[in-house]
């Protein structure tokens, strides 16, 4: 068995409009292994998105941790959150959440720049190539297609090679075909690169790639 | 790399064409304002220059009332000439026309080395008087012409009409300065001490210094020689008040004209608020990829400098052309009957130019600062499923 990188405990998440308090998340516990792709399933509105924004740190609990390799990700403060962001985990959205001023390359590069690091000319090729689209590097979001816009989200997101991918419906926006296709790449970078995936989807055929798989029902994470 | 510098300048050419004109606002607002200002203070120092200079001109730098004949002075470093003279209240009379003015003797040699004005006609010889423009036309009198001197304070107590001397009036001078046109005739010394019986000496020198030899400077040493009793006025301390009003005139128009600045710094917020709304989600993204808020404050930050201050720029290298090109050309003319010069006067100084850049790189900073504040300060969360 690998090792943990991941540990949430006890997590509770509410939303108050002022009348009604609304629960989310009721004690949702997890722990992620290295190289393991772990879905998570359930209705829309169940709180998936929630869960994996927690657990990416762009949102907090009410109440439990979220350790990563020892550190409680709560407790960092706003430049090791950033940077912590940036380095140990990548995200990718329904949407796929594109600069539309930057090329696709660029779009991709921007975690290193960010990261203040060379640019690995020889690994960014690779990851255009692996996910086909060698050919569309130099090509604008405005020009290419949803499925591709995924997958250069995709490679964005993996970039900087990250602990932890967090897919968030990643193929709630495409249609079944290119739904298939990220499924896949999603499978390959797994095997091909270790990379440990924690996607939600309301989809079960998708939940089914899970090395383990969770259902979120009214709160509640149950295998 | 400076990536932050290529996201600015990626999100400022969208905005070239979203926004373009909020985008134009903005850069034109700033370079108004820095146009205006450099402008405006640059004619306030070509006046401020000419009048100074026609202030020292006609007093000297140094006034000094120290009426020892043999002045111990003369010598130092940094005077270049030195001018005695007698003064006091005295009527001019020319028929009917009566009018209390100041008589000044002084070396009719050195007249004309010494002062700095227009003189229509010659310096006064003895029995000759040299008097102001407005002066002569009060008197209704003109060159050639004689008008009487008598000054009340020297005449000898009794029922007697006072005694007047005739003058012939040989010259004319033009200041158009405060009111010495109206104000003040010139004399020989020895004619001075004929009028003024009850003077026994002279009452000081005026002291012309060298080119570019600090004033202040030339100063302290005489009165490190002449002691504390001898009072010695430099030519700002006898025209305190106009010289320190022109400074408040000038520390108000900036003041004024700093307004413009404030109003295309509302534009700047406002252009930097549509780019805000139209890049939340991008910025939103930025974030997630682990985009620090200080890096977010500076992408805006650089955008608004980009903008605001290239505006800046252009309103400053403007303004300088143009103070170049009327120094050299002399391309905008003064009506010559109104003002004492017949073309605008302008002229700058770098450390001018020094605070118009500070001030409108104080507005730009603030402004920036605080749009890149609020925007990096956004809930991820929400920033990202913003929807323009």
């Amino acid at each position: 068995m690998g090792e943990v990188i991941l540990d949430v405990d006890n997590i509770f998440k509410s939303y108050n409009n002022g009348q009604n308090n609304l629960e989310v998340l009721k004690n949702f516990s997890l722990k992620v292994i290295e190289k393991e792709i772990i879905t998570i399933s359930g209705q829309s509105g169940c709180g998936k998105s929630t869960a994996l924004n927690i657990l990416g740190t762009l949102d907090k609990p009410d109440s439990g941790t979220v350790i990563y390799k020892g550190k409680d990700v709560n407790k960092f403060n706003e430049k090791e959150l950033s940077l912590f962001r940036n380095t140990k985990i990548g995200f990718v959205f329904q949407f796929h959440h594109l600069l539309y001023d930057f090329t696709a390359l660029e779009n991709a590069s921007i975690p290193i720049w960010i990261k203040d690091e060379p640019l690995l000319k020889d690994h960014i090729l690779n990851l255009f190539e692996t996910l086909d689209m060698g050919d569309r590097m130099n090509h604008y979001p405005s020009e290419l297609s949803g499925g591709e816009r995924s997958r250069v989200a995709l490679i964005r997101a993996i970039i900087n090679k990250p602990s932890i991918l967090f897919a968030d419906e990643p193929t709630g926006n495409l249609d079944e075909k290119n739904s298939i296709k990220l499924v896949d790449l999603l499978q390959q970078i797994n095997k091909d690169y270790n990379q440990t995936i924690i996607l939600t989807t309301h989809n079960p055929y998708i939940a089914a790639i899970g090395h383990r798989q969770f259902i979120l029902e009214n709160g509640y994470l149950r295998k | 790399m400076n990536w932050e510098k290529i996201i600015s300048d990626r999100f400022y050419d969208h905005s070239k064409i979203y926004g373009k004109y909020l985008s134009i606002l903005s850069m034109l607002g700033m370079g108004v304002g820095c146009f205006a200002i450099i402008i405006s203070i640059s004619v306030m120092n070509g006046f401020e220059d000419i009048v100074h200079g026609k202030l020292k001109g006609f007093e000297g730098d140094i006034r000094i009332y120290d009426n020892t004949k043999d002045i111990i002075w003369k010598n130092l470093e940094g005077i270049e000439s030195v001018m005695p003279f007698m003064e006091r209240k005295a009527v001019l009379e020319k028929t009917d026309n009566k009018k209390v003015v100041l008589i000044k003797a002084i070396d009719e040699e050195k007249m004309l080395s010494f002062y700095d004005f227009s003189l229509r006609g010659s310096v006064p010889k003895n029995g000759e008087i040299v008097i102001g423009q407005d002066l002569a036309y009060r008197l209704g009198t003109d060159m050639g012409e004689l008008i009487s001197v008598y000054s009340p304070i020297d005449q000898i107590v009794g029922l007697s009409s006072p005694f007047k001397r005739q003058f012939i009036v040989s010259g004319i001078f033009s200041t158009k300065v405060l009111n010495y046109d109206d104000q003040l005739a010139f004399i020989t010394i020895e004619d001075g001490r004929n009028i003024f019986s009850r003077k026994k000496m002279i009452d000081g020198y005026d002291i012309r210094a060298k080119d570019n030899y600090s004033i202040t400077m030339l100063k302290n040493n005489i009165k490190k020689m002449v002691g504390s009793e001898i009072s010695l006025l430099s030519w700002y301390d006898q025209n305190k008040s106009l010289v320190n009003a022109m400074k408040m005139e000038r520390y108000a128009t900036i003041l004024v004209l700093c307004l413009i600045f404030l109003v295309s710094t509302f534009n700047l917020a406002m252009n930097l608020s549509l780019i805000s709304v139209q890049k939340t989600s991008e910025i939103g993204i930025l974030r997630v990829m682990g985009t620090s808020e200080s890096s977010i404050k500076k992408i805006i930050m650089k955008l608004g400098f980009k903008r605001a201050g290239l505006g800046a720029f252009l309103g400053i290298c403007t303004a300088i052309i143009i103070i170049l090109i009327q120094r050299q050309f002399s391309i905008i003319p003064l009506p010559t009957e109104i003002y004492f010069m017949d073309t605008l006067p302008m002229l700058i100084h770098i450390k001018d130019i020094f605070l118009v850049f500070v001030i409108s790189f104080c507005f730009i900073f603030i402004t920036s600062f605080f749009s890149g504040r609020k925007l990096a300060q956004l809930n991820i969360k929400e920033a990202i499923q913003w929807v323009k």
